[in-house]
């Protein structure tokens, strides 16, 4: 047995959780149908430089325990830190009375085929270890990229942002589950705020945290200062931009808009636990039918849409999802056509539809729900200054700073940070509070072009949000530029 | 039913303090912050169990500031490390002495803030408010008993919440909160396929089973309403009646852009407000009936911030329209050279209290004559930040009004709005009566606090969608 100080110190181990599990059984134990332990440790690491000055230094670990237990076809779970046998004893018990008393009301009957007794492992690749560079160096490298941003008096905040964050996953259960994962993830976060003559503006690294992947500290690159630069002079040419137009016209969106475009707009509404009803109360439901799978005409024929876990160094790739069923690439929309729903095992038992191994949790004090995790819209054949040669009047936008949509994930409207003009297929002036409105369904079947894989952004954000309850989560989104005709743009009041 | 079980007690988060204190060398500072629940989650999807948990959760953040230097060029330097607590006071107590002399090592290298100033002893403070919660054997089948097999959507959480300050100068603050939340939606499908809803939201410190049936079964009358033919309302300006859970839903944007950074650093629209500030040529206000104070005094969040520091019951933020007082944290406060009025660290108002107007509850529809009735406004955001213009949807019970009277239940609108024409020139009346509405976030943990807030009656509100 592990000793308290050792079990401390070591990683999460799905043998250890199988040991342990054999070694807590208890008579009680049989009144459950299946029992699982999952184990999640996780440290992150920020610090952040204002204006050049030590904003925030932190350091953060949680630890635990989710002992989940199936007693008459429902799931009960009970969340602990303590990661003691007892702890475990008790939390099995706890679980069987929460699920015993709760069947007579589940809203499915469900079996042990909803956790399948998966093997394996699973790291992340990284180059460098988050710990192998000294905190003062971090720090005087976020300096340096501040006083990069900083090329003039305009530049009124400039904020520079390292996250990384360390996490083992280790899983054990009854029907024999034994598997686990590692991955080291790293965000950078650069932005300013200018101001002059009563206007303000903002500039960030392609949108906030939006520079989020599987990688170790090999993300602080000395291209870095390159494009801290760039923000901050954009910053200060958006002052004196002319507002945004108002009115229809061809929009042209770069991949790190296109990612919340995605996000909120593809990825949201085909949550299978949505479309079930599930988040009527918080996130909302869904315009997408169970019947619309197979049928539905989602898109234009160029749009490609892919849930994809396997790409290397995307923000949320990994092999299994936390019942355990491996992760594979699948078509979500093929030709604009809707394939295929984002639900995990018990989605699909629930609806009767395919779906994907996107079962997922934020740690270990959450139940799973379905995430998205990997959406990607995969790349056609137009290159950049073919896509923008092609238009006579239109707006191109870039990094997005604002993002609302109904509860249905029908209507929705977007605020961008940067935008130019586009004239006789040429980029012209630049424009500030680019901002536009639509629906869902109509927009997506306003895809003209899609960029090649040369024009391909692979992009993520640490702050999806869902649940009851809630619960962040990461997501991986890459896309090519794409062009949408007949588009509602608009400008701002400053 | 009975006392939720804490997950840490006052006694054993002071013998942390007590032994980690201990390990501190030279002028170091060290500052605990606790955050800790015992809860039980019950999830519902049209009145059928869809998960059912319970979560013990803890975790203790250690600050550790030192100072370098002489004493006539004495800089200051922070760092923070977190950790979460298995309850096990041995184990727990390894682990954070470990970490402390991680933290020790990060702060000798790091460079000064010149923005900190010195920890102080700021006091103790002690507010515990205890209820009684349904067990957990028994809440599954209470809540289907109540639930009736309606369709109603949501989550039933209950269980104890626990903030706590200390730090090595003697510095001592407590807060316990027994909470049931009750927050559902009542979801019915029309003939069309389409869905209808109205909110229920109901939570207090002991489980009412009576005060729950009352909610449901307004829900069930208003439901009547709103299988009534929907109607479409074109893009346009007009009339509108925000309920005060619309109100509460603005100030999830709002509350945040009075804090002083947020108004000298990042454009926030409250710049407008400021006399004498270069942005603002015509220095705009809200309406003269809004004012807006934080308020501590209620209970519903602790007395103490991030420091210790130990806020005022009231710190009025805008009164008659005019921006009063920003909310000022230490750190502003050294960089601005003001005085600090204990705000949050990321100085937002932590517990909003928004004073009412004239206008009586069953004057609102007749008054409102002909416009939109929206119950909940749903996922909002800025629209342009920095002019103050917000947008959002409207969701649930929303309703035509005409001649005075509710008429048709609505399609969904999107609105796209400044907020000084909504809480400023187009502002009418507010309700007399002030309700609370208690935050439903969970994020990481359960979150304290809610709003107290009227209606408000508008001339004209923008929908755009």
């Amino acid at each position: 047995m592990c000793s308290p100080n050792s079990m401390a110190l070591e990683r999460p181990n799905s043998d250890g959780l199988k040991r342990l599990l054999e070694q807590a059984e208890s008579p009680s134990w049989k009144k459950a149908q299946w029992i699982g332990l999952r184990e999640v440790s996780e440290t992150t690491t920020s610090r952040s430089v204002r204006d050049g000055l030590p904003e925030s230094n932190q350091r953060s670990s949680t630890r635990g325990w989710m002992v989940e237990v199936l007693g008459d076809g429902q799931f009960a779970y009970i969340s602990t830190p303590d990661r003691s046998v007892e702890s475990l004893r008790e939390a099995v018990d706890r679980a069987i009375v929460r699920a015993e008393s709760a069947a007579r009301y589940g809203v499915f009957k469900f079996t042990a085929k909803q956790r399948p007794p998966s093997r394996g492992h699973f790291e992340s690749p990284f180059v460098k270890a988050v710990d192998s560079v000294r905190p003062a160096q971090i720090t005087d490298f976020l300096t340096r990229v501040c006083s990069a941003m900083k090329v003039g008096p305009e530049i009124v905040r400039a904020q520079a942002v390292l996250r990384t964050v360390e996490t083992d996953f280790a899983y054990a259960s009854t029907n024999g589950a034994n598997w686990s994962q590692s991955f080291v993830m790293s965000t950078t976060h650069y932005g300013v705020v200018s101001q002059k003559d009563g206007k303000t503006q903002r500039r960030s690294d392609s949108g906030s945290y939006a520079r989020s992947r599987q990688m170790g500290l090999e993300i602080l690159d000395a291209a870095d200062f390159d494009r801290a630069r760039v923000i901050g002079e954009q910053a200060v040419e958006l002052l004196s931009a002319e507002n945004c137009p108002t009115g229809p016209t061809e929009l042209v969106l770069s991949p790190d808009q296109m990612m919340l475009q995605i996000h909120e707009s593809i990825g949201h509404p085909l949550e299978i636990d949505r479309i079930l009803g599930d988040e009527r109360n918080y996130a909302g439901s869904s315009f997408v039918k169970l019947k619309d799978f197979g049928n539905l005409q989602y898109g234009s024929k160029v749009l490609n849409v892919t849930f994809d876990p396997t790409v290397v160094g995307e923000f949320a790739s990994y092999r299994f999802d936390d019942s355990g069923e491996e992760a594979r690439r699948e078509y979500i929309i093929r030709d604009g056509v809707l394939q295929r729903g984002l639900g995990g095992l018990e989605s699909q038992a629930r609806s009767g539809i395919p779906g994907v191994s996107n079962f997922r949790s934020c740690s270990w004090n959450r139940a799973p729900i379905d995430r998205m995790a990997n959406l990607n819209l995969e790349p056609g054949d137009r290159s950049f200054d073919q896509i923008i040669g092609s238009i006579d009047d239109g707006i191109y936008m870039e990094s997005n700073q604002s993002w609302s949509i109904d509860d249905y994930r029908n209507k929705f409207q977007f605020g961008c940070e940067y935008g130019r003009r586009i004239k006789n297929g040429k980029l012209a002036g630049v424009v500030r509070n680019p901002n536009y409105r639509g629906i869902s369904t109509p927009f997506w079947n306003a895809l003209k072009q899609v960029g090649g894989r040369d024009t391909m952004g692979v992009w993520g954000t640490p702050h999806c949000g869902k649940g009851e309850p809630n619960q962040i989560i990461r997501v991986g989104h890459a896309s090519p530029v794409c062009h949408f005709s007949g588009i509602e743009v608009f400008g701002g009041d400053s | 039913m009975s006392a939720p079980r804490p997950s840490i007690s006052q006694e054993d988060f002071q013998q942390l303090g007590h032994e980690l204190f201990k390990e501190l060398s030279g002028d170091q500072v060290l500052t605990l912050n606790l955050t800790a629940e015992k809860t039980d989650f019950s999830r519902w999807n049209d009145a059928r169990v869809r998960q059912t948990g319970g979560v013990t959760d803890a975790s203790l953040s250690m600050t550790l500031t030192q100072s370098r230097g002489s004493a006539s060029a004495r800089t200051l330097h922070r760092a923070e490390n977190i950790q979460s607590l298995s309850g096990d006071l041995r184990r727990d107590l390894a682990v954070l002495k470990d970490e402390l002399k991680r933290l020790s090592s990060d702060v000798a290298e790091l460079p000064a803030d010149p923005f900190l100033t010195p920890a102080q002893n700021f006091g103790k403070s002690r507010q515990a408010h205890f209820g009684t919660t349904p067990g957990e054997s028994e809440v599954a089948d209470r809540l289907g008993k109540l639930l009736a097999g309606a369709p109603l959507t949501g989550i039933f959480s209950s269980g104890r919440m626990i903030r706590a300050n200390s730090n090595s100068l003697g510095q001592d603050h407590w807060f316990e909160t027994d909470l049931s939340h009750f927050d559902f939606s009542w979801v019915a499908t029309d003939a069309q396929g389409q869905d209808r809803a109205v909110k229920l939201d109901w939570a207090g410190p002991n489980f009412d089973e009576d005060a729950i049936r009352h909610e449901i079964a307004d829900a069930r009358e208003k439901m009547a309403l709103m299988m009534r033919p929907k109607k479409k309302i074109k893009p346009g300006a007009y009339r509108t009646y925000l309920t005060p859970a619309s109100v509460a839903e603005v100030y999830t944007l709002i509350s945040g852009i009075f804090g002083e950074t947020a108004v000298r650093k990042w454009g926030s629209p409250a710049r407008l407000m400021r006399a004498g500030d270069q942005a603002a040529s015509v220095v705009q206000n809200l309406s003269s009936k809004v004012t807006i104070h934080e308020d501590l005094s209620k209970g519903s969040v602790p007395v103490f911030n991030s420091e210790g520091e130990r806020g005022r019951d009231l710190t009025t933020v805008v009164k008659n329209g005019k921006f009063q007082q920003s909310l000022i944290s230490r750190s502003s406060a050294a960089e601005f050279g003001l005085d600090s009025n204990a705000a949050a660290e990321s100085e937002y108002i932590r517990a909003v209290r928004m004073e009412g107007g004239s206008l009586s509850e069953k004057d609102i529809v007749a008054g409102l004559g002909e416009g939109l009735y929206l119950s909940n406004l749903h996922y909002l955001n800025w629209s342009d930040f920095s002019a103050g213009r917000l947008t959002g949807m409207t969701r649930y019970a929303c309703f035509w009004v005409e001649n005075g009277k509710l008429s048709a239940p609505i399609e969904d609108l999107r609105w796209d709005d400044s907020m000084f024409r909504f809480l400023g020139s187009e502002l009418e009346d507010l309700t007399n009566a002030v309700k609370f509405l208690p935050t439903n976030s969970t994020y990481e943990f359960r979150q304290l606090g809610g709003c107290h807030v009227p209606g408000a009656l508008l001339k004209s509100f923008q929908y755009v969608l």
